[in-house]
């Protein structure tokens, strides 16, 4: 048995050797993604920048944000400046604790109508009719809060509000509403049915079966879930403060739009920390309810 | 059946009510303490605003549907889109080999691997902590007002994201398999490309395509940087208070978002069957 | 490799995982080109000791020879895939790719990063592959994804690969676990068969004394980690096969 040289690879043969399917698939993403690219830089009115210029600006750029633009002192190196933004922090961590607990309370109050196991079926309310029109109509409204991103509902909300913290949570908790919905109502409707069955069974009402039955078990997972959720939602608050004028991100705007490059360093410095900060709490908080 | 219920019933019961209740105090606490911060001397709405939120509910009956503004929707949708597609190929090209950089499956050694690991995980840690909106406005003040601002703002951080997360799914492929490539004689390269990327491609596709649903409603909000697509024009029609243009514009972000669901899960259930 | 005539060489093999002892005391040869059957009752170490051929589990105590040499030695010069293989009692294949690409698996230590990964995204084959399947019977299937298979179907697969990885001694753990009896026969036949024909070892774990000895040309009998009889498949007598398997249920609680 001696080791023969490996045999040249040669074309399969076979009806099923090539999956139409596959190379169909793989034609029309390469399609796809050529068409994308020149429909974008078909939106330049100007020329296009080359990789060499971004390179060339991007290091111009972090030299400004360290204070090669100015004389002055940079805002980063000053600690009354940290002390001035650190009330701005403190706004934007309250305007997502506020939003989070908004989206869990509406999440609590509407997972139940968008689950199936809960509103159809055996396990399901009686009036079954009824059921599948709130279960449609409450996964739908989830749907069309998630699919929104809460950039355009804090453009919505500040013609009705006014512009502040409370706007910025509003909004914010509107999308994430509708993620918190989607999220628990799958939770829901894995849960083991025969338990659920039989207090049906017993004479359970929906009410009764959705906080006896189904709430205390999905509790723990929904809790997790908004944890990791607050990680996600401390990034976006800065941007939605940029439109609620509220926070750092209602800073960002004015040192760029100043031009305080300095400033701007100190800004997003304070942002990268405050992220972090939440997702080591966070995480911390999820170990704690495990 | 019923050893499974006697389970779920068993982790519904553990008793550790002192964590549990500790925590939602706490939470509770948090959200209680910050509304009572709340600065409410100012009145929460503003003039004219219910008025403002009636018609914006009026015209929710009657959308501008006629045929001039539905072109425009539609261009605005493809220029969404568009944008959406072609900062993934950003986050793909940055994220993919990130991921196998991350996760370190190519390196041998345990000391190589951990420093392989700490060092792209605190690169693109940061490159992941800011929204993708912050990294527009960076680019912008950078490149100024340029179509790749917008593709890099949604590529770069989303490329950090997919490298931490592919990562771990190439990291969490079952041992046997991989040891049973590994016993034929494969190499490293072998056993990524023969055993951790199929064995994850039903994950990988799935949370590519959620990267891509965001990535869309990054898109549409690109007018934050004075960049066209949805929200570009959902600005124009706030700001010329044509409120009913706003829903059908809203309309075509949501089925967007429903089209791509739909497909993501179709795909996977090819993938897996 | 070597020229030593012996397959194995075990001498007081001991094998504990974190203080449990899975094998003690173990001493066994086999010959080149002969065909052996483990025999007992689960938890005896007839896995244990396979994983030890296989080169994938060391020895805690004793010493191992394979070919004449060191598996760990083996495996450090890159020569352990040529000189032994396993067949795991899960298969362990990859369900997302095809028949194919897992077959072609087992030639991945002889090929480059190139090829290898050439013949995974390109309708190519290596023509050992589809030889391979057609000596096992699995050839009508060779486009086919794994995961769109049966367990037999499984099964010839990784025998398939294991064709095409084409070592000098074939392990096999319990083969016939999951088939009835029939295609058991059909199976162990076929195992038989690709063995003598390329004049290769075989070392096989089984759950059916009277499979062994139908099959093979020697039967070791294993309890609770130990070598309870070593014979031709003529000489073992049914007593002595029934003792392991009786002896192990009058006493459940050591088992392991």
């Amino acid at each position: 048995m001696s080791e023969a040289p490996a045999p040249r690879l040669r074309r399969s043969v076979g009806r099923s050797a090539v999956d139409a399917r596959h190379v169909l698939v793989a034609v029309l993403c390469v399609v796809g993604v050529v068409a994308a690219w020149w429909f974008v830089l078909a939106q330049a009115t100007g020329p296009l920048p080359t990789p060499a210029t971004v390179l060339g600006r991007t290091a111009a750029f972090i030299g400004n944000l360290l204070g090669a633009a100015t004389d002055a002192p940079p805002a980063y190196a000053q600690l009354e400046r940290w002390v001035d933004m650190s009330g701005l922090v403190f706004d934007t961590l309250v305007m997502s604790v506020l939003a989070m607990g908004l989206a869990g309370a509406g999440a609590l109050v509407s997972i139940g109508s968008a689950s199936r196991l809960m509103m159809v079926g055996d396990v399901g309310t009686r009036r079954q009719v009824l059921g599948r029109a709130v279960l449609l109509l409450t996964r739908g409204t989830h749907a069309v809060l998630r699919s929104v991103p809460e950039l355009i509902w804090a453009m919505l909300i500040v013609f009705v509000l006014r512009p502040g913290i409370l706007a910025g949570a509003i909004a914010l908790a509107l999308h994430e509403l509708g993620v918190l919905g989607r999220l628990g109502s799958d939770v829901l409707d894995d849960l083991d049915p025969a338990p659920l069955r039989s207090l049906r069974s017993a004479g359970a009402g929906s009410p009764q079966l959705l906080m006896y039955g189904a709430l205390p078990q999905v509790l723990p997972q929904l809790v997790t879930y908004l944890l990791y959720r607050w990680e996600i939602v401390i990034r976006a608050t800065v941007v939605v403060g940029f439109i609620t004028g509220a926070g750092l991100g209602h800073q960002l705007r004015l040192s760029l739009s100043f031009r305080r490059w300095t400033e701007v360093a100190l800004v997003l410095l304070l942002y990268v920390l405050i992220v972090w900060v939440v997702e080591a709490i966070a995480s911390w908080l999820r170990r704690l309810a495990r | 059946m019923s050893s499974t219920s006697q389970r779920r019933r068993l982790v519904v019961t553990r008793p550790r009510p002192t964590a549990r209740t500790a925590l939602s105090v706490l939470l509770i606490g948090a959200f209680v303490l910050a509304f009572l911060g709340l600065d409410t001397t100012d009145d929460l709405i503003h003039q004219g605003g219910l008025q403002a939120a009636a018609r914006l509910a009026r015209s929710l009956l009657a959308p501008d549907l006629s045929p001039e503004f539905l072109v425009i929707v539609l261009d605005a949708t493809l220029v969404t889109v568009s944008y959406a597609v072609a900062g993934m190929t950003v986050a793909i090209v940055i994220g993919i080999p990130g991921a196998v950089i991350v996760s370190g499956v190519l390196v041998r050694g345990r000391r190589a691997r951990a420093v392989s690991s700490v060092l792209s995980r605190g690169t693109f840690g940061f490159l992941r902590a800011m929204h993708e909106l912050v990294w527009a406005l960076l680019f912008l003040a950078i490149l100024g007002l340029t179509p790749v601002a917008g593709i890099l703002a949604i590529g770069v951080p989303y490329g950090a994201t997919l490298a931490r997360v592919l990562g771990e799914h190439l990291q969490n492929a079952p041992k046997e398999v991989i040891l049973a490539l590994r016993s034929s004689g494969a190499s490293r390269w072998q056993e990524l490309v023969y055993g951790r990327v199929p064995v994850a491609s039903g994950d990988i596709v799935a949370y590519l395509a959620y990267r891509f649903e965001c990535a869309v409603r990054a898109a549409a909000v690109l007018s934050f940087i004075g960049l066209g697509g949805i929200g570009y024009r959902l600005n124009l029609a706030l700001h010329d208070f044509r409120f009913d243009r706003v829903w059908p514009l809203i309309a075509a972000l949501v089925g967007l978002i429903a089209i791509i669901d739909v497909v993501s899960a179709r795909t996977r259930r090819t993938l897996q069957a | 490799m070597t020229t030593s005539t012996k397959a194995y060489e075990l001498r007081g093999l001991g094998v504990s995982f974190s203080g449990v002892r899975a094998l003690d005391g173990v001493d066994l040869e086999v010959a080149r080109g002969e065909s052996v059957a483990l025999v007992g009752p689960s938890g005896a170490g007839k896995s244990t000791l396979l994983r030890v051929l296989a080169g994938m589990v060391a020895p805690t105590t004793g010493t191992v020879r394979l070919l004449g040499g060191d598996p760990s030695v083996l495996r450090r010069r890159g020569e352990l895939p040529a000189a032994v293989g396993l067949m795991p009692q899960s298969f362990d294949l990859v369900p997302q790719l095809r028949v194919k690409h897992n077959i072609q698996a087992g030639a991945l230590g002889r090929w480059g990063a190139i090829r290898s990964t050439a013949a995974l995204l390109l309708p190519l084959e290596d023509p050992r592959a589809r030889e391979a399947a057609a000596r096992v019977g699995i050839e009508e299937r060779f486009h086919q994804r794994v995961s769109r298979c049966s367990g037999g179907e499984r099964q010839r697969t990784a025998l398939a690969r294991l064709l095409v990885q084409n070592p000098r001694i074939l392990l096999v753990d319990e083969p016939v676990s999951s088939l009835d009896p029939a295609r058991s026969e059909d199976l162990l036949e076929l195992l038989r068969r690709l063995a003598v024909e390329d004049g290769r070892t075989l070392v096989a774990s089984l759950h059916s004394p009277e499979l062994a000895r139908r099959h093979f040309d020697r039967v070791v009998g294993l309890r609770e980690g130990r070598v309870a009889f070593d014979g031709g498949s003529s000489a073992v007598t049914t007593e002595q096969l029934t003792d392991v398997y009786r002896l192990v249920d009058e006493h459940p609680s050591d088992s392991r």
